[in-house]
């Protein structure tokens, strides 16, 4: 056996040599001097080896406070996996009743209508004068907004409302309302359990066409 | 060494009562579960990245890259493997990957005359070690081991893991890492003797 050979056994501990590893070193050693004085050198990496951590506890601390914060910041959440689909779902449940909730109420009825101006026929020889009697209405013109279909409400089977808006809620502005009588934007933003899909509605009144003949707004 | 009967922490940190209890709660996503893995564990965790780094800058960086890593991969742990073994894994690969990027960092911006002493052969570390005390040389001449030797007789003989638990962690088999101790002790021991004069070479 060779030195270099017997060295890397010689370092090793006595569980890990075979038996015939063990024999071939010991005949090594009762030969060679160089090799008994590797062998009996000390241990190899002294205990105290940095034993001693440099860190403070306020080094600890700054660093659980980072991983925290690092989690949250990557969307991670401590939720399992299993509990995503069903907050996801309550999540938009809630989001729309509350929108729902908040939706201005429209009366169940329309407004009683003015009888309707009667019709003249200018391509008619027999027509009066084009004397104006009202706009002209055309088989394409939209119904006026009174005669639009009823508001959108959620109903049950017998046909009450699923969500009605009480009294005082009604006195209360919607942020639609408030927004819209203001004629600016209203953003509706709705996050969903994946942190990079949001749902953005921006809702705007149409602002008020002005009279062609005045300049000014309705 | 098992997750159920909990290191002993010395410092003011509080011992749970069950490290193994923690983890299956962190697993179902108990947040505090997860913070009172972090109070056990953190400062194994800061211990073993100091052996193997030797910079408190870097261990910091370790230690928080660690806990998210742990946090991140924590449903996959299996309850019936070792816990500490498991993390220490973690710990090891995460400091690679900062040695990694120290090395070319140092490759990138270390002054060309200094450059080539990355090679990091003891007798180029001569003029330091003998400024230090027995202990401080010992501990650079442990710094100057190939990577892997490095590893393995530090998870061995510092943190007193078998073979079998060092080659788990390493991702190595037991016969590599065998070889890989036997070489980094032979490479001590010569340094020792260089030092007291009585060089085998």
């Amino acid at each position: 056996m060779r030195c270099a050979a017997a060295k890397r056994l010689i370092v090793l501990d006595a569980g890990d040599l075979s038996p015939a590893e063990a024999g071939k070193l010991s005949s090594h050693l009762a030969t060679c001097e160089t090799c008994r004085q590797f062998a009996s050198l000390p241990a190899d990496v002294p205990p105290d080896f940095r034993a001693e951590v440099p860190l403070t506890p306020a080094d600890f601390t700054r660093i659980r406070a980072s991983v925290r914060a690092s989690v949250r910041e990557r969307g991670t959440s401590f939720l399992p996996f299993g509990l995503w689909a069903p907050a996801a779902t309550a999540a938009v449940v809630m989001a729309f009743g509350w929108f729902t909730m908040r939706s201005p109420s429209l009366p169940e009825t329309p407004p009683e209508l003015p009888p309707p101006a009667p019709r003249h026929d200018v391509r008619s020889p027999s027509s009066p004068s084009p004397s104006y009697a009202g706009p002209k209405p055309s088989p394409e013109a939209k119904p006026a907004p009174y005669e639009m279909r009823e508001p959108r409400v959620a109903r049950s089977r017998g046909g009450k409302p699923l969500v009605q808006r009480s009294a005082e809620l009604a006195a209360v502005p919607s942020p639609i309302e408030a927004a819209t009588a203001q004629a600016r934007p209203l953003l509706i933003e709705i996050h969903t359990a994946d942190p990079d899909v949001r749902i953005l509605w921006i809702a705007q009144q149409a602002p008020a066409e002005p009279n062609p003949t005045t300049g000014m707004e309705d | 060494m098992t997750a159920e009967p909990l290191m002993a922490d010395e410092d003011a940190n509080p011992a749970p009562a069950g490290l193994a209890a923690a983890i299956r709660d962190a697993k179902a996503g108990d947040e505090r579960a997860f913070e009172t893995i972090m109070l056990a564990t953190e400062r194994r965790v800061a211990l073993l990245a100091w052996r193997i780094l030797g910079d408190p800058e870097e261990v910091k960086e370790a230690v928080q890259e660690t806990f998210l890593r742990l946090f991140r991969h924590l449903k996959r742990y299996d309850e019936a493997q070792d816990f500490f073994g498991w993390m220490f894994r973690i710990t090891v690969n995460v400091c690679r990957d900062l040695e990694k990027r120290r090395r070319r960092h140092r490759f990138l911006f270390a002054p060309i005359e200094t450059a080539p002493e990355r090679a990091g052969s003891m007798p180029a570390i001569d003029d330091e070690l003998v400024r230090r005390s027995e202990v401080a040389l010992l501990t650079s001449a442990i710094d100057a081991l190939p990577r892997k030797e490095r590893l393995a007789v530090i998870l061995r003989d510092v943190e007193g893991l078998s073979t079998e638990e060092v080659a788990a962690i390493l991702g190595s088999r037991p016969s590599t890492v065998r070889v890989q101790i036997s070489k980094a002790r032979v490479k001590l021991r010569e340094w020792i003797l260089s030092r007291r004069g009585g060089g085998s070479r």
